[in-house]
Formats: C-alpha cells, structure tokens, sequence
C-alpha cells in the first residue's frame, strides 16, 4: 500500500501486500455518501498511492454538499469528472448560500442522481427559484424539505422551471411540515394512492393532497409532516399553506 | 447418522487442519477446488495462508457456518449499502480485535481464499480506523512513509490551504 515497512514478524507490512482493489474498498469504506471535499482534499496528503488513487476515482467525490467552501465544491466539481452527483443543500449547515450552491451544481446538472434539499433556514429561500431553470436529465431522488412560518406569506416554488420533471425520477419525497388547513398543491403527479393516513391532525390536509389526481401516494411520518411520493409528475409547486 | 463429510486443509507451514466441509466451503476458492478435484483424502494446501492466520479465518467460518451465501453483486461499497457500510455485528467485532499485522494477515487471506463477509470484516475494520483522523495519525497508524518531495508537499498544502479547519 505505500513503500515497504518492515512488520514485527519480519517481512513487510501486510498492508503493503494489499492488492489497490482492496484498498480502494476499503478508503471506499472509509468515506460516507456525503464525505465533504475537505476531508478527501486531507486524505490526499497521506502519500503518492493515496492522492493517486483518491484523485483517479471521481465516484469518491460525487458527494456535493453545500456545507463545502466554495473551493471545496469547485474542487468536487473537478474531480467528478463525468459520475453522477450527489447534491445536498442543507440551509442549517450551509456555508454557502442556495443561489450560489445552484449556480456552481449547474454546469454539471446533467449528472445530478439525487438532490436532498432542506431549506428550512428561513427568508434565505423564500422566492427562490431552485434549482435551475431546466429540469436535470437523469436525477433519480429528490427531497424536499421546506418549512414555513406561519405569518409567512405563501411563496411558490417551481423547481423546474415549470418544465416537465426528468423521466429519470423514482423518487420524490416532500416533507413540509408546516401544513394548515389550506390545500397543498403538487401539480402534475401522476396518481393517488395513500399509504398512511393514520395521523390524527392531518388528514384534512392529506384528504386535500390526496385528493389531487396526480398523486400516486402519500403518508404521514409525524403529526404534522405530509409526505408525499410520485414516480413522475411536471413541476412541484408548494404553496404556503398555514392559515 | 453419518458425520458431517470432512476435508483437510493444509497451511503454508505445513499445519493440518481437519474441518467440516461445510465450514471450509464458506471460502469459494475451497468449494471449487473441491468440485474441481472430487472428494479425496489428500490435504487442501493453501500456500499464502500461515496456521496462525488460516486458525482464525476458519474460527469465523465456523460461527458463520449456516449464514446464507452472499450475492455475488452485494457490494458493501455500492451507493445504495453505503449507510450500513461499516457496521459490524458483535461477535464479528470481537472476532477482530486483533493486532494490526494480523488484521491485515485476516484481509489477504480472506481475499484469497474468497470469503467475502470475512473480507467485509476486515475492510470494514480497517475503514474505521481511518476515519477522522489526519494524514500524519493515518500515516503514524499504518506505517505509511510519505513520500512526497518538499515541493510536492508545499504544492498540496497550497492546494487543500481551504480544506483546513475553520
């Protein structure tokens, strides 16, 4: 695994005699889905065979997160190369604001795979639009996580620029958790199928989403957060819906 | 009741080990030499695998004796496992708590026999150690030299001045 050591037994260290397939397993191992840039940047000053190896593997840095520097995106962007990318913007860790987070994920929007974005940090994102004016090609999942006061007015989110939602898309999990009485409008999914309407202050509003004739299902995970689940749809729009 | 078939398997040292075939055949590169070669009473030898070593990789395939058989393509490393990645179960975690040289004796070996949960273990242990620590405790850890030049050094200093603490 680097130059040869010698071991207590004599010969030379057993990790140096690691085949790279099981290193990379291992560094693979080593670093979590969302491993920021700063400390794959720091694994890279290890030796020659580590910044080699963590430098060839773009898949070690598909984990963009917002909680990067700027240069720690820029640093991910580069070494990406052509893999998919994992996008997360979290507004309670967020080192750099959702305007410039999108702007630098842009110009690699064709390999978004999954996109978690929580933007319940307050008037930072309200009015937005997030996250680009077209929709990306292939991503699969996406979370949306938005929270409302309730003396907000409603604000809409478009996030595909009202343009048809990839075909790509499995996976689409809205969580809001401010809900009122109001109707919650997801235009364009497909189906409705719920799964779960067990929790008490929420079935109004559940009868309101589910109602919708695009829904393909929905559930409750707490008393106050909806749920919601398509495998296709066009745009998400959420309105404030608290009273 | 018959016994349980039996099969011996000989390590680089030349220590014999009589196990069930049904524990030795958790490494695949047993199962098939037994399928290759038959049943025979000649010892399996595995010359990159000591009796110290071959002694504790064959302790596990004894506790996982009945597990069921990994999938080929279950690739602890995939995206999709990555959030249960590095756990290790409890008897398994015991099981590693052995020095580092061993530990790494454990990895190759289960690389070579073809015992993927072992070599799960063994990555997975290893994984961990890594984790949160800086070049120099990684480096210090592993008996890792660096080899970078000076100017290499300065250059990736410069390079990663960023991704330093804040």
């Amino acid at each position: 695994m680097s130059q040869a050591q010698h071991g207590s037994r004599g010969g030379p260290d057993p990790i140096d005699l690691l085949p790279e397939e099981i290193f990379i397993k291992i560094i693979r191992l080593s670093i979590k889905a969302d491993t920021p840039a700063r400390d794959l940047a720091k694994l890279t000053a290890v030796c020659r065979l580590w910044k080699r190896i963590l430098e060839e593997a773009p898949t070690f840095w598909t984990g963009a997160t917002a909680a990067e520097v700027l240069e720690g995106l820029r640093r991910a962007l580069r070494m990406v190369q052509d893999a998919p990318l994992d996008l997360k913007f979290d507004s309670s860790t967020a080192a750099v604001n959702i305007e410039t987070f999108f702007q630098e994920m842009g110009s690699k929007i064709s390999q978004w795979k999954t996109l978690f974005v929580n933007a319940s940090g307050g008037s930072q994102v309200v009015g937005s639009t997030c996250p680009a004016s077209t929709a990306p090609p292939t991503l699969e999942v996406l979370c949306f996580v938005y929270y409302y006061a309730r003396s907000q007015v409603a604000h809409e989110i478009d996030l595909f620029g009202g343009q048809p939602a990839p075909a790509s898309l499995k996976d689409v999990q809205l969580k809001s958790p401010l809900h009122s009485n109001a109707s919650l409008s997801h235009s364009g999914i497909i189906q409705t199928q719920w799964t779960d309407s067990r929790a008490p202050p929420a079935p109004p509003k559940m009868e309101a989403s589910a109602s919708h004739p695009f829904a393909r299902s929905a559930s409750t995970m707490f008393p106050r957060h909806i749920f919601v689940c398509c495998s296709r749809f066009y745009a998400i729009q959420i309105w404030n819906c608290s009273t | 009741m018959s016994a349980a078939p039996q099969v011996t398997l000989e390590s680089s040292d030349g220590e014999k080990f009589k196990v069930d075939k049904e524990v030795a055949e958790r490494s695949v590169l047993i199962k098939n030499m037994i399928e290759d070669v038959g049943e025979s009473d000649n010892p399996i030898p595995l010359p990159n695998v000591n009796a110290s070593v071959l002694k504790k990789v064959l302790e596990y395939c004894e506790h996982h004796r009945g597990d069921p058989l990994p999938a080929a393509d279950a690739d602890p490393s995939n995206d999709d496992n990555r959030k249960r990645a590095t756990e290790i179960s409890d008897w398994d975690q015991k099981f590693i708590q052995v020095d580092q040289e061993m530990l790494f004796e454990i990895i190759l070996a289960a690389n070579y026999m073809d015992i993927k949960p072992l070599l799960d273990v063994g990555c997975k242990t290893v994984a961990n150690m890594i984790k949160g620590k800086t070049p120099e405790e990684i480096r210090k850890l592993f008996n890792i030299v660096n080899d970078f030049t000076p100017e290499e050094e300065a250059q990736i200093k410069k390079e990663n001045e960023w991704a330093e603490d804040r």
